[in-house]
């Protein structure tokens, strides 16, 4: 039965599937400090690998899956793809976010504090699906007369950035953990259109056979990084890379986090992680649209005495009335704010440990609970609700299993280990098991998988 | 120790081997956009006065109105579009019929395509007509950039009286199908 426990437990580790959030309040490893800088740690330092000591990707989509447009079927492309339209909302969306942490050391400074710091680089992207525009780029307006067009459903956001962190974690009392995390972020990239608003729509009008308008439009695309001070696109990916290293916008953040025991078995965790901004000043060009507009048409006048050139008149009026413009103003852009909650009770066999300096920790073999999950993002939060039974296999082998509830599915069930090769601890976990037989029907791949050096 | 990395190994690799994405299929990603866009063009209100010279107290039998077109101006416009209808929408309220001639131009005025005219007798407020265009059988079309638009009286009895008030009403729309 062991080995079986075992050998599940590998399955897990290696299986490069998981969500970051599975490692939240979990295994002691040292990238939990990432997830809770108030998380306990046990031991004297750690050492991660470069490049290896946490890695994560995320890929989800919500409203429809690769099968849906890809299905291997008789149906033309173009049919799945309308089936696919028909399915989705404006609130569906497609999000991709991956983490290489590239330095992550750290080390106790006394029996209370442990220090650490790093640097990693992230990719994050959101984008929401405007099915309006969407439908209106395929079809036209011409079948969809009297509907209106809303440019609000337009909202997306890209970042790829460094951040170099350097955290604290601190036992205030023997039921107490508190953390902080002080973040400097390094923006390569930012492109975000937010906050948008008005419509388009095509009517019937008493003037003309239909009319036009765009009403109370105002958009925006903001961009930092993409263009360089001569205004030209930089193509160049060694540039993008090193912009991440302080070469790029900067910005500041701060995570905190705590660990609460109510009881030896009852603990509570929790952590606010990115809240920060980073001030784009530097390579930025925005685009802007502001204004309303009605047309009916060419009105022609037949006045001999002026001959007008109507066209030209409607152009005019409408660069008049719907200002565009191209800026290079600086913005401010906010990090997607993460929140973590858990509640753990522990119980079943009760074992210690040794740690560093010669103490002992005493913990238990099983332990059950939930945890809440989300990330702010444009139009709404992202929210995952999982609940989670942990067993430690060993004192080196520790496993966790889940259930999570989000936008993706509310069959999501996950597992997660984290091992202790010697020195080397290595974790990884798998958040969507039913996901694995046929990725094509997932709504989302995910892994997550890190190894460093841990000295007790 | 090697034991586990030995499994450790090994799990990465089944991993990859009982994640599956069959029954997918991406060589037929074949998707042509056609989407159909129709925007108001022409349109006017005339009252007897407009046919009326009040100097020489004498009917004005033809009046023409020109605009530019610049529909086609657009490459993108051009090298998608394949079909042009326009469809026209007139009320009548005159006493008299009328005919109206549209013609298209191209930039040196010569004529890419005329509308065949429209008679409408008088009181008739629901004319209505359409015309198509496929570019493929009048490739000249999409040098159009001018558009003229004559309205004339048909000879009668009946005069026009620039002291009541009646009015011919002239709607349009352009509908342009694109294949992208």
């Amino acid at each position: 039965m062991k080995k079986l426990l075992l050998l599940i437990a590998l399955i897990v580790t290696g299986s490069l599937k998981s969500q970051q959030k599975l490692a939240f309040s979990f295994g002691e490893t040292p990238q939990t400090l990432l997830l809770n800088p108030g998380a306990e740690t046990n031991f004297k330092s750690h050492y991660g690998i470069p490049m290896l000591s946490d890695f994560s990707f995320n890929l989800g989509l919500t409203g429809f899956n690769l099968n849906d447009l890809f299905s291997n079927d008789s149906r033309a492309f173009r049919t799945r793809f309308e089936g696919v339209l028909n399915k989705i909302n404006s609130t569906d969306y497609i999000n991709f976010n991956t983490k290489i942490d590239v330095l992550n050391v750290g080390f106790r400074l006394d029996k209370k504090t442990y220090l650490s710091f790093g640097f990693y680089e992230e990719l994050d992207f959101i984008s929401y699906m405007p099915k309006d525009f969407i439908e209106l780029f395929y079809y036209g307006n011409e079948p969809f007369l009297n509907r209106t067009f809303s440019l609000s459903q337009v909202s997306m956001k890209g970042d790829f950035l460094g951040v170099f962190h350097a955290g604290i974690s601190k036992k205030v009392s023997e039921k107490l953990n508190i953390g902080a995390r002080v973040k400097i972020y390094s923006s390569s990239i930012n492109i975000e259109s937010l906050n948008n608003s008005g419509t388009f729509s095509s009517t019937t009008s008493n003037e003309n056979i239909i009319r036009q308008s765009l009403n109370n439009i105002n958009g925006q695309i903001r961009t930092s990084g993409i263009v360089d001070s001569d205004d030209e696109y930089v193509d160049s990916p060694n540039e993008y890379f090193s912009r991440t290293f302080l070469g790029g916008n900067l910005g500041l953040g701060l995570d905190l986090g705590l660990t609460y025991h109510f009881t030896s078995q009852l603990e509570f965790t929790a952590s606010l992680l990115d809240i920060g901004f980073v001030k784009h000043s530097k390579n930025t060009k925005n685009f802007n649209i502001d204004g309303n507009y009605t047309l009916d048409g060419l009105n022609f006048e037949y006045d001999t005495s002026s001959l007008s050139n109507y066209w030209q008149q409607v152009e005019q009026d409408f660069r008049d009335r719907v200002i565009t413009e191209q800026t290079q103003e600086a913005y401010t852009s906010w990090r997607p704010m993460k929140i973590n909650a858990a509640f753990k009770y522990s119980f079943g066999e009760k074992r210690s440990k040794s740690c560093y300096s010669k103490t002992h920790k005493q913990y238990y073999y099983n332990a059950v609970g939930f945890q809440l999950h989300n990330i702010m993002r444009p139009i709404k939060p992202q929210f995952s609700f999982t609940s989670f039974y942990e067993a430690s296999l060993s004192k080196k082998i520790h496993t966790k299993f889940t259930h999570t509830i989000n936008d993706y599915s509310s069959t999501i069930f996950g597992a997660a280990t984290s091992l202790q090769l010697g020195k080397l601890y290595v974790f990884g976990g798998l958040d969507n098991l039913l996901g694995v037989a046929d990725v094509s029907t997932a709504n989302s791949i995910a892994f997550n998988f890190g190894f460093n050096i841990v000295i007790d | 120790m090697n034991m586990y990395i030995k499994n450790l190994v090994a799990f990465f690799s089944l991993c990859f081997l009982i994640s599956c994405t069959d029954n997918l299929n991406f060589d037929e990603i074949n998707l042509n956009v056609d989407p159909i866009l129709t925007t108001p063009l022409i349109y006017f209100e005339l009252n007897q006065d407009d046919f009326y010279n009040s100097t020489t107290g004498t009917e004005i039998p033809m009046i023409t109105d020109t605009s530019d077109f610049r529909v086609f101006k657009s490459s993108a416009i051009r090298n998608d579009v394949f079909k042009a209808v326009f469809d026209f929408e007139i009320e009548n309220r005159f006493d008299r019929s009328f005919e109206v001639n549209i013609v298209f131009f191209d930039g040196n005025d010569n004529i890419t395509r005329t509308i065949p005219s429209f008679t409408i007798v008088p009181q008739d407020l629901n004319y209505v007509a359409s015309e198509s265009i496929e570019i493929d059988a009048s490739p000249i079309f999409l040098t159009s950039r001018k558009v003229r638009v004559e309205v004339k009286l048909n000879p009668s009895t009946t005069q026009i009286d620039p002291n009541i008030y009646q009015i011919i009403k002239f709607k349009s729309t352009g509908t342009f199908h694109l294949s992208i």
